[in-house]
Parts: C-alpha cells; structure tokens; sequence
C-alpha cells in the first residue's frame, strides 16, 4: 500500500525544509513547485496544484491561510464540498499512480485535514501527518528593525499580537485535526541542527523508507540542502510585544506540542489540555471582540465600502464599454447615444475619483 | 454672566447610573427639564430628558457612528464633523434661546451628552451660560448588568464602553464647575448631596433641600437601586473587571476629596492602560467581522455582472473600444491589488480576489 505524507501546521516554521529533505531522500513531492524559478528550481518544495486547491477553499469560506478566529476552522469545512473532493481525489490518483511514497507539504492543509485523511482512504493510500514545530516567538519573528522607532511601538505591537493569534489558532487547529492519525511532530530547530536523527525517529513512526541510508551516515544530497545558518538567533517571548493573555494561552500550548513531539505524537493529557487552551483561547477572543466591538465595525465598513467602490467603478466601465460598442463609430452615431455614452462616462470617473480618495 | 438663578446643568453619566434621580431632584428644586419624555415602564417616573436634545444626539451620532457607550478611544475624532457643523450650531442655540427665555434654569439630561460637550458649552456661552456640571457615579457591575437587563447589551462591551466613556467625561469636565456624586449616596441622602451639588456649582435650589416636607422625598425611593454591587457570576474577564475597577476607585476618590494633580495623574495612566487593553483587543479581534453578509452582496452582484456581459459578448465588438476597456479594466486590476495587498479583514478577501478574476482579460 502507498502512503501519503502530509506536512502541516502553522506557516513559517520549516515546513520547506522538510518537504525539500524528503525529497532529496528519494520521496516523491509532485511538482511544479510554488516559487520555482531558473536559480531556484526547486522552489519551496510546494505543490502549485495543493496552494491553488487550498487558496480557493480559503477565498469560499472568507478565511485567511492562518485564520486567528476560532470559528474559521467550521467555515472552512462549509465550502469542502463533493467538487473539491472529487478534485483532490483525481490529484492523488494521478501522483500515487507511480509513486509509493507521495509528500505534500502545505501548511493551509490544518483547514482540511479531514478532507484528506476520508479521500485519502477513498483512493487507497495510508495517511501521515508530519507537523512541524517552531516557537511561536521566533514564527512571528521580532520586528524590532521594522519598527524601531517608539512612535511604531503600537504597530508592532499590532502585529506581534496579530500574528501570535494566528500561530495559536491554526495550532490549535491542526493538532485537534491529526489526533487518532499516524502522525509526528518534528521541531525545526532540530532538523536544522542534526538532520539525521530526525529523519531516523520519523521513517520508525511513520514507516518510511529512504533511498539512503540515514541512520548510517551515507552522504546525502540532504548534507548540503539543509543550512544550519537558517537558524540565525533565537527569538523568545521577551522580544515580543504580546499582551500577557495571550503569551499566556500560546506558551501553554507550545509546551502541550513539545510533549506530543517527545510522545511520538500521542499523549492523551497534552491533548486534553490542548482542549482547554482552545476553551481559554475562544473566550479570550470572544472577549477581545466585544472590547474592540465598536472600532472593529467601524474598520469593517470602511473597508466594505472601499471594496463597494471598485465593484461599482468596474461596473460603470463594463457599461460605458457596452454602450461604445453598440454605437459604432462617431458619425454615424445617433446623438442619444452620445449623450448616455458620456454619462456613463462620467460615472465611471466620479466612481474612480471616490475611490482614489480613500 | 451665569447667576444662581439663571442657570443651566447638564446632568452626564450613563443610563441606570442615577442620572435621572439627579435630574429630577433638581426639577423638584427649581428646575426645568424642557419638554421632558414621559416616563415609561422600566422607569415609571420617567426619565427627566427633554425629548428635543434625545432625538437631536440619537441622530447625530447615528450619522457618524458613535455608540452611547463606545468603547473605542478615538470615537470623539468622529465627532468632529457634527462639533464643527455650522448648522447644528445654530439649530441647537434657536432652541436653548426658546427655552431660556421660558425658563430661567434649565436641566438637561441625556446619557449621549458627554459626546456633544464642548457645543453645549458653546452655544450656552454665546448665550451668557456657563454650565454647570453633575457626573453620576455608579459601579460599573452594576450600570452594565442593569443595562443588560432592560437594554439587552454585552455585558463585556457595556463595561468596556462604560470604561471609556466615564475616563472621557472626566477628561472633558476638567476645569468646568462639576460635582461627582455616587449614585448609593444619593440615594441615601438626597439632602447632603443636593446641598453639596448646589455649592459646587453655585447653584439656587428653591425649595432648598433643608425644607421638609420636600417633593424630593416622596420621588426618591431607597428600592430604586435595584442590585448589589460586585462581580459575581459577572461574564467580564478579570483583566476588564480590574480596570472597571481600579477606574470606579480613582473617579471615587474626586467625588469624594476633589480634584489634585495626583489624582488626575492616576487617571491618566488608567486612560492609557483602557487605550493598550482596547488596541490589544482589536489587534486580536480584527478578522472578526460578518463575512455572511459581505459575501451574500458581492454574489448579487455577481449574478448581475454575469447577465450584462453574457449581453455584451453579443454586441459586435470593435477593437480599438475593446483596447480601451482594456486599459481601464487593467488600471482597475492594479487598485484591486493594491487594495487586497493593504490590510483589509479577512472576510472581504474572498469577494474582492473574486472581482480581481472576473477584471482578467
């Protein structure tokens, strides 16, 4: 029987690094690659066809890639419907065809992973989700150098905050969505620091086979794709500007995840109390919405009118365009139609005038 | 020049913090509250506003989207359009004119007045006044509970906008003749607070609140006040309930020993924490938004979209027109992504890739 790897879990935390390493290690990831080009021909080892399929899926159900609000994983399973699942069946026929071990790394799968594991069953392959770990600190990264005058303190506090509750939910998410399957946890910091060891723990839990001998030490390609340097420095909490609620609910979940990965991904009290910090982190973000309530309806119509203000202005040129068409060249138009043609005209600038202005 | 016997107040403080008690006590003293609403089950006795100035504020702060107890900190920046609107101004002083010429001290009372403050102060100084003001004071456990009651608001948002507005109306009274007075202790003893009230503020109360028997006595009931101070049960995180508070003690301590320098820097670093807590929590809550709704209109028009190019297509096409279109349909396709590229909520992402596809070629 073949087997599917899935690489999940949040953004930013390696999940290249791994999918390049198996493939070096003779997995089949399918191309073409997402950020392939002439220098780089490998890109992020990123299927076109899964981001495509993923970034449709996030556009239905109005849901960013990491999504920070705690309803967005059901949103994400109303628009999983039989067309999409006949979509991805037909691209995990195609790729398993002739190939026994198949890897798609794409952190926008914690929204479907179900999806995956029922057609996965459907067309036949086993199932493994690698999930890949990384302090929610250092995802975040500081922006200390972006933003480092005080005036920007409180946009980079904007964003540390933003980005922290993304890394949350989409952890949250995505280790609920893996519980009962095969599945790992692999910390980044680990493969980049001794890659052999690592590679070694996930062929024993996940039953992989590589076309080198790991565990042995044989050279491998893997030798020079992986750069040690992509460490750089460590960011912790305290390069942070996280308001302390939530450092609190995300570091809880950081340790939750670490003691998964030492388990071999099941540890039924981890995964319990991963339970509660989706609770806390629920009521935290309930809260947070009935604090901002009054600004973030404000922010939402400007934006609402912003995005009305385009649709109104296409629609205006679609109908000037309609109407020059229809009345051919200008001497042999009737003097009616002049008339509507440069009203249509002129909506269209005024609509173009309102929008340039916001 | 303002006089004990002509004299306007304005009564602030949110509703069920006892700012119609207040209101009535002085309208039982001397005061008049000009075409007041009559009263209505949830407050028997009514509720001492003129309906002129509730009708007025309700409209004005709809236009410009300001909730009674906003709980943004930035909310008065969207004031600043009806502040400065030449014929608000005028519409408002036609009708303090009409009703000091009828009546010499006036009391007005509505929980949006804070927003209007600095017309009010205006307009009354063109016209001789200098208001005088009354803060109520009442725990926010219990103005938000009580309001959750009979208004069916949040409880967490009601705090927090209770939080905001009572720092600003404190801000926004500095230097004006003000009194803060605890709604429990008026209620206890309407007399010591009338009395102080109308020394604060310079203020002739006839009947003075020493005469007895006084109307004041039968309109103030003891039972008004309907719940016990206090936090239990209450559905508002700890980090909320603290800074309700640490706000309800600093307001506390100048309706008891007055202003000082100290205890206006005490308020200040509470606006600065209620401003970090409310950046913090829309910085959390900003994808938050009602995507049903956006979504539902971009499909209508969609649908429309649809049926006008299925009708263009048949039109006979001219290809120096169909360049044209182009061009404007390109521009279009470039503010769309300028547009998705800044920060726009989650929610309209879908809708507006949506309508960048549909601009392709």
């Amino acid at each position: 029987m073949s087997t599917l790897v899935v690489i999940t879990g949040t953004g930013r935390s390696g999940t290249s690094t791994m999918s390049g390493t198996f493939h070096h290690l003779g997995l089949y990831v399918p191309g073409p690659y997402l950020g392939a080009n002439a220098s780089n021909p490998k890109g992020f080892f990123e299927s076109r066809w899964s981001v495509k399929f993923h970034k449709q899926i996030l556009a239905d159900a109005g849901i960013h890639n990491f999504d920070s609000r705690p309803e967005a994983y059901a949103a994400a399973q109303t628009v999983l419907d039989d067309q999409m699942r006949r979509k991805l069946r037909r691209f995990l026929e195609r790729e398993s065809a002739e190939h026994d071990q198949v890897v798609v790394k794409d952190p926008r799968t914690v929204w479907t992973q179900q999806l995956w594991r029922e057609v996965a069953v459907d067309v036949g392959l086993e199932i493994r989700f690698v999930s890949m770990l990384r302090h929610p600190a250092e995802v975040v990264g500081s922006r200390t150098t972006y933003y480092s005058r005080t005036t920007d303190l409180e946009r980079r506090r904007s964003y540390e905050t933003f980005n922290v509750a993304r890394w949350v939910n989409s952890s949250l998410v995505s280790e609920r969505g893996t519980r009962g399957s095969t599945r790992a946890f692999v910390s980044y910091v680990d493969l980049l620091t001794d890659w052999r060891p690592v590679l070694t723990g996930l062929a024993e839990d996940l039953g992989l086979s590589y076309d080198v001998d790991v565990a042995g030490g044989e050279p491998s390609a893997v030798d020079d794709f992986i750069d040690p340097d992509l460490r750089r420095h460590a960011v912790t909490w305290d390069d942070l500007e996280v308001p302390e609620q939530l450092v609190s609910v995300a570091d809880a979940i950081w340790k939750d995840l670490q003691v998964l990965q030492a388990a071999h991904g099941v540890d039924d009290a981890a995964s319990a109390d991963l339970d509660v910090q989706a609770e806390r982190y629920a009521r935290l973000y309930a809260d947070s919405a009935d604090i901002a309530h009054d600004a973030v309806e404000t922010e939402r119509m400007n934006a609402q009118a912003r995005v009305d203000a385009l649709a109104e202005e296409k629609q205006a040129i679609e109908a000037a365009a309609a109407v020059r068409e229809q009345s051919g060249d200008i001497e042999s138009r009737p003097v009616g139609a002049v008339g509507g043609r440069d009203l249509l005209r002129v909506v269209a600038s005024r609509a173009r005038r309102k929008l340039s202005r916001r | 020049m303002p006089t004990p016997d002509r004299r306007i107040v304005l009564v602030l403080g949110p509703g069920r913090s006892g700012t119609s008690t207040m209101a009535g006590t002085l309208a039982m003293s001397g005061f008049d509250v000009p075409h007041a609403i009559a009263g209505k089950e949830s407050n028997p006795s009514g509720f001492y506003e003129p309906r002129w100035v509730v009708n007025l504020h309700k409209r004005l702060l709809r236009e410009v989207d300001v909730r009674t107890l906003d709980t943004d900190p930035d909310a008065m920046d969207k004031m600043a359009p009806v502040l400065s609107d030449p014929e608000v101004r005028a519409e408002m002083r036609t009708w303090l004119e009409a009703r000091l010429a009828e009546h010499e001290r006036l009391v007005i009372k509505d929980p949006r007045l804070v927003w209007f403050r600095d017309l009010w102060v205006d307009v009354a100084g063109d016209l001789g006044h200098e208001p005088g003001f009354v803060l109520m004071l009442r725990h926010p456990s219990e103005v938000s509970s009580s309001r959750s009651e009979y208004y069916d608001s949040r409880e967490v948002t009601a705090v927090a906008g209770w939080i905001n507005v009572a720092l600003m109306t404190e801000r926004l009274t500095q230097g004006s003749p003000r009194a803060l007075v605890h709604y429990p202790n008026l209620t206890a003893d309407w007399r010591a607070e009338a009395l102080r009230v109308r020394d604060q503020l310079g203020l002739q109360l006839a009947p003075a609140p020493d005469v007895t028997p006084h109307p004041v006595d039968d309109f103030i009931d003891p039972n008004l006040r309907r719940r016990q101070p206090g936090w239990d049960e209450s559905p508002v995180p700890q980090f909320l309930q603290d800074l309700g508070e640490a706000t309800f003690q600093a307001l506390g301590e100048v309706a008891d020993h007055g202003a000082s320098t100290e205890r206006a820097a005490r308020l200040d670093q509470l606006r600065d924490e209620y401003r970090t807590l409310h950046a913090d929590a829309l910085d959390l809550a900003r994808a938050h938004i009602m995507r049903d709704r956006a979504v539902a209109v971009q499909e209508a028009r969609r649908k429309a979209r649809a049926n006008a190019l299925a009708q263009a297509e048949n039109a006979d096409h001219g290809a120096a027109e169909r360049r044209r279109t182009e061009t404007e349909l390109a521009e279009l396709r470039a503010r769309t992504r300028r547009l998705e590229s800044s920060w726009i909520p989650g929610a309209l992402r879908g809708p507006l890739s949506r309508l960048r596809r549909r601009g392709r070629p």
